[in-house]
């Protein structure tokens, strides 16, 4: 569904990620983890576009994205809750959700899943989105990226600063929404444990690159444990 | 007592034009960071506009019809002024994003190729618009004389003021616009194509100057430095209202124009000018963020 070519990444001068080369298989949770200033993020925000690639392609369902702007890429299908949530803080739950049906123009209605896996978002529908706790604004940046049903949903550490309560409520409803919709997911986490309760398979990433790929359920905790710490 | 009304109802009026000219300021550096030096032509230009339409309708409509020319100048200022402002923003601003000091020189330089422009087309002596004969005269109530042309300027500014309000708070474009303001990055994550958002809204601010000129027009002669006295207040009005903010600019354009009308009848224009510039810089010391500031939780961490 979705592929990395060797693809190279800068942050500023630095170059953060070297000759980057993966793929997110269709349907699967995929699960990227590593140590701070890995290039992580830096490995999302490539396949956004939001920052430059100068070398390397990305592939999503077949066409080269790699020159598309990054709200042609969403359109195609591609949900992204970055690191800090960036909810718009001056708007209401209400327009931050209805936001994320600006994809598809800003038209139809918040699919109603959403508040069933969500049910704190109706409740604070009329409060302003920088007003809500971390954790809430989490859940809320997730269903504004599912707002749109995109294809694949790419979530940058979404258990950063989130009490253990709320986590357990991300990681059930990002199986669910994998589950019921068939949406893929791509997420960079640092928190091990997560990652091994909630994907189908995980990459771990040292210094701009993948040292260690396998199926969740076949890698040893212990050793992915062992490489992050290295 | 009169005096003090009508001394008041000119402040406001003239707050009424300058809110005009403060929005585009307002929106413009708001989700641009750019300071558009230029803003105040486009107030020129739409009382030249007024001026154009005044002539055609002189010379190809017959007498009696002649005094609509107004309510054809106010969309055809606006038009002119928008495509204008599109123009600028499409080939000068979006080249000069995140460059504050390069943008603020550059739209200095179109400011006075613009005024140069008005001085080759129209001449160096200002030219007089004719206001429709519905607008001569007034209400006299009391002792006070509230002349037509003054309230029909505060009025068509409240209802531009009220269709603003309708485009960013009732419209997707306003949302996908506030959105843009609140977080660049994220708005394009959305799917908002930004670039589009920037040129609309730059262009939507400039109509409102064009429009500002309109009501500049039934005031007094224009010339091409027209803009440059209004422009320096709407500035000041921005500045003191707080940028990302329609109440901010509203309030700071009616404090702003009722200080400059207040201390211009008390004492000479040239010393209210230093009065207001005074009462400006004394406020931003106490509040630098102008009275509206943008506070959440987001923002603090």
């Amino acid at each position: 569904m979705l592929e990395l070519k060797n693809i190279d990444s800068y942050y500023g001068e630095s170059r953060v990620i070297e000759d980057l080369s993966f793929n997110v298989p269709k349907g699967k949770i995929v699960g990227f983890i590593g140590r701070n200033g890995v290039g992580k993020s830096t490995t999302l925000k490539s396949i956004m576009g939001i920052v430059k690639t100068p070398s390397g392609q990305v592939i999503f369902n077949g066409e080269d994205i790699t020159k598309k702007p990054v709200y042609e890429r969403v359109k195609l299908g591609i949900g992204y809750v970055p690191q800090g949530r960036d909810i718009f803080p001056q708007m209401t739950v209400q327009e931050n959700l209805e936001l994320g049906l600006q994809p598809i123009g800003g038209k139809g209605n918040i699919p109603d899943y959403l508040f069933d896996l969500f049910p704190i978002l109706p409740k604070f529908a009329k409060r302003r989105g920088g007003d809500l706790s971390g954790g809430q604004q989490q859940q809320l940046a997730i269903a504004r990226a599912l707002a749109a049903e995109p294809k694949i949903l790419i979530l940058d550490e979404p258990t950063e600063g989130i009490q253990p309560s709320i986590i357990r409520d991300i990681g059930a409803a990002i199986k669910k929404i994998n589950e019921w919709k068939g949406i893929t997911v791509l997420l960079v986490e640092q928190y091990l444990d997560f990652v091994l309760e909630n994907t189908d398979m995980l990459y771990v990433m040292e210094k701009g690159k993948i040292i260690y790929q396998n199926d969740t359920k076949a890698a040893d905790g212990a050793e992915v444990q062992r490489l992050m710490t290295e | 007592m009169e005096q003090l009304i009508n001394t008041l109802f000119n402040g406001i009026s003239l707050s009424s034009i300058i809110l005009l000219t403060s929005i585009g300021l307002a929106i413009t550096f708001g989700l641009m960071k750019v300071i558009n030096m230029a803003h105040g032509e486009f107030l020129m230009i739409g009382a030249y506009m007024t001026f154009v339409m005044q002539q055609i309708f002189v010379k190809f409509f017959p007498e009696s019809v002649r005094d609509i020319y107004y309510f054809a100048a106010i969309p055809f200022a606006f038009l002119v002024t928008f495509l204008l402002g599109s123009l600028l923003e499409r080939f000068v601003i979006s080249r000069l994003y995140g460059r504050e000091i390069d943008s603020l020189l550059a739209t200095y330089g179109i400011s006075l190729i613009l005024q140069q422009a008005a001085r080759s087309i129209f001449g160096t002596q200002g030219v007089n618009v004719n206001a429709p004969s519905f607008l001569n005269g007034g209400i006299t109530i009391g002792g006070c004389t509230f002349s037509y042309n003054r309230l029909f300027i505060i009025f068509m500014v409240a209802l531009c003021l009220f269709l603003v309000w309708l485009i960013m708070y009732k419209s997707n474009f306003g949302k996908q616009m506030r959105a843009v303001m609140q977080n660049r990055t994220m708005a394009q994550c959305m799917g908002i194509n930004s670039r589009r958002v920037d040129n609309i809204t730059f262009s939507i601010g400039s109509g409102l100057a064009g429009i500002a000129g309109c009501s500049v027009a039934l005031l007094g002669s224009i010339d091409s430095t027209v803009g440059q006295s209004y422009i320096v207040n709407s500035f000041m009005a921005v500045v003191l209202g707080g940028v990302g903010k329609l109440l901010g600019t509203v309030i700071g354009s009616t404090i702003i124009g009722s200080a400059s009308i207040f201390t211009e009848h008390y004492t000479s224009s040239t010393i209210a000018k230093a009065i207001v510039l005074l009462i400006v810089i004394v406020f931003l010391q106490k509040r630098p963020q102008g009275l509206f500031v943008i506070k959440s939780r987001s923002l603090d961490e």
